[in-house]
């Protein structure tokens, strides 16, 4: 973090350099987390750019209350929520049992967790739980994004989305029962096949 | 406490979110209900799909971020010191106001010879004389009182 600071004083004095240390240790996390809440790997690399670009602006009103990825993260989340907001109509409907049944990846994909050997079994897993996070609405999604793939707690993501962090349970409560009911019929039909 | 009940405090169980009483119910109702050990059974493989999510390979955004940067810093280029000027524009402001006073009250005005009074008001003729050494004294205030 410290390294980060110094860095960001740097770019504050002009050097671009520095801001391309940045974006170059940032981008991947970024770009991770705007596809998942947007579900479209394009719309989510103009997003993390626009990000950055947001960021770059803001830098000589960053004061270094928070750590500069704390910092970025709310930029991108903000960038990621104007976005999704546009791209609602142009939601991907392909419902998982469509996928499903497209043979491209199978429901033990989903339930017999093991860690991807090849690039091929990684991208098909990513795509599984995109179709998945893509099934519900962008503030569901967004909530669960958060909190079960970033890892971040009810308070962090309240100060983020600035809003209190009871509306914070509450989305997350509708959310993860959304992808419950989801998820259901696809799990009840691979716990059928695997039973004796 | 029934399955249902015991269903719908597992989201909160499963995060430790429960008071410790309702964490012990739970528990209890787990180990006596196939129903409710299945339910568990299937959050956690949701919960551990989600956190398995892999990374993508960074997708090299830089070129197009130092392409809007840099033009952005040449169409405006005060902008790279905005910072500079917040923090030291009152200082800077005061600095040249020092400057101007301290310079009107220690420069001089540029002289008016009597040469250029002349030019205004005599003749080209006469001021060329005078110039030259061709005209007296007395010359001088025939002059001054005819004008």
């Amino acid at each position: 973090m410290g390294e980060d600071l110094d860095l960001v004083r740097r770019c504050q004095e002009g050097d671009h350099q520095a801001y391309r240390v940045l974006v170059e240790r940032y981008e991947g996390r970024l770009y991770n987390l705007a596809c998942s809440i947007l579900g479209d790997r394009e719309v989510a690399r103009d997003a993390a750019q626009t990000a950055f670009i947001r960021a770059y602006q803001a830098l000589p009103r960053f004061r270094a209350e928070s750590g500069f990825y704390t910092w970025l993260y709310k930029i991108a989340v903000n960038v990621c929520l104007n976005a999704a907001q546009k791209e609602k109509r142009r939601r991907d409907s392909t419902s998982l049992d469509t996928l499903l049944e497209s043979g491209r990846f199978s429901s033990e994909h989903l339930w017999e967790f093991r860690t991807p050997a090849g690039d091929f079994e990684r991208l098909q897993l990513q795509e599984s739980i995109q179709k998945i996070l893509n099934q519900l609405s962008p503030d569901h999604r967004l909530v669960i994004v958060l909190k079960d793939i970033e890892g971040m707690s009810q308070e962090e993501i309240s100060e983020t989305l600035n809003c209190s962090v009871g509306t914070v349970k509450s989305r997350l409560s509708r959310a993860r029962a959304r992808l419950r009911d989801l998820l259901r019929p696809v799990y009840n039909e691979w716990k059928e096949g695997t039973s004796p | 406490m029934k399955d249902s009940e015991v269903k719908a405090l597992l989201p909160d169980y499963l995060e430790s979110n429960l008071p410790a009483e309702q964490m012990r119910e739970v528990e209890a109702r787990i180990s006596a209900s196939a129903a409710c050990r299945e339910e568990l059974d299937y959050l956690k493989r949701i919960q551990r799909l989600l956190a398995a999510r892999p990374e993508s390979a960074p997708p090299g955004l830089w070129r197009n971020i130092a392409r809007h940067i840099v033009v952005e810093d040449v169409a405006e280029p005060w902008k790279q010191f905005e910072w500079v000027g917040k923090r030291f524009l009152p200082i800077l402001a005061a600095a040249v106001l020092l400057l101007a006073v301290l310079g009107n009250l220690t420069t001089e005005a540029p002289a008016f010879t009597l040469e250029d009074y002349l030019k205004v008001q005599w003749a080209e003729t006469d001021v060329g004389m005078l110039s030259q050494g061709e005209l007296s004294r007395d010359d001088i205030l025939y002059i001054l009182q005819t004008r």
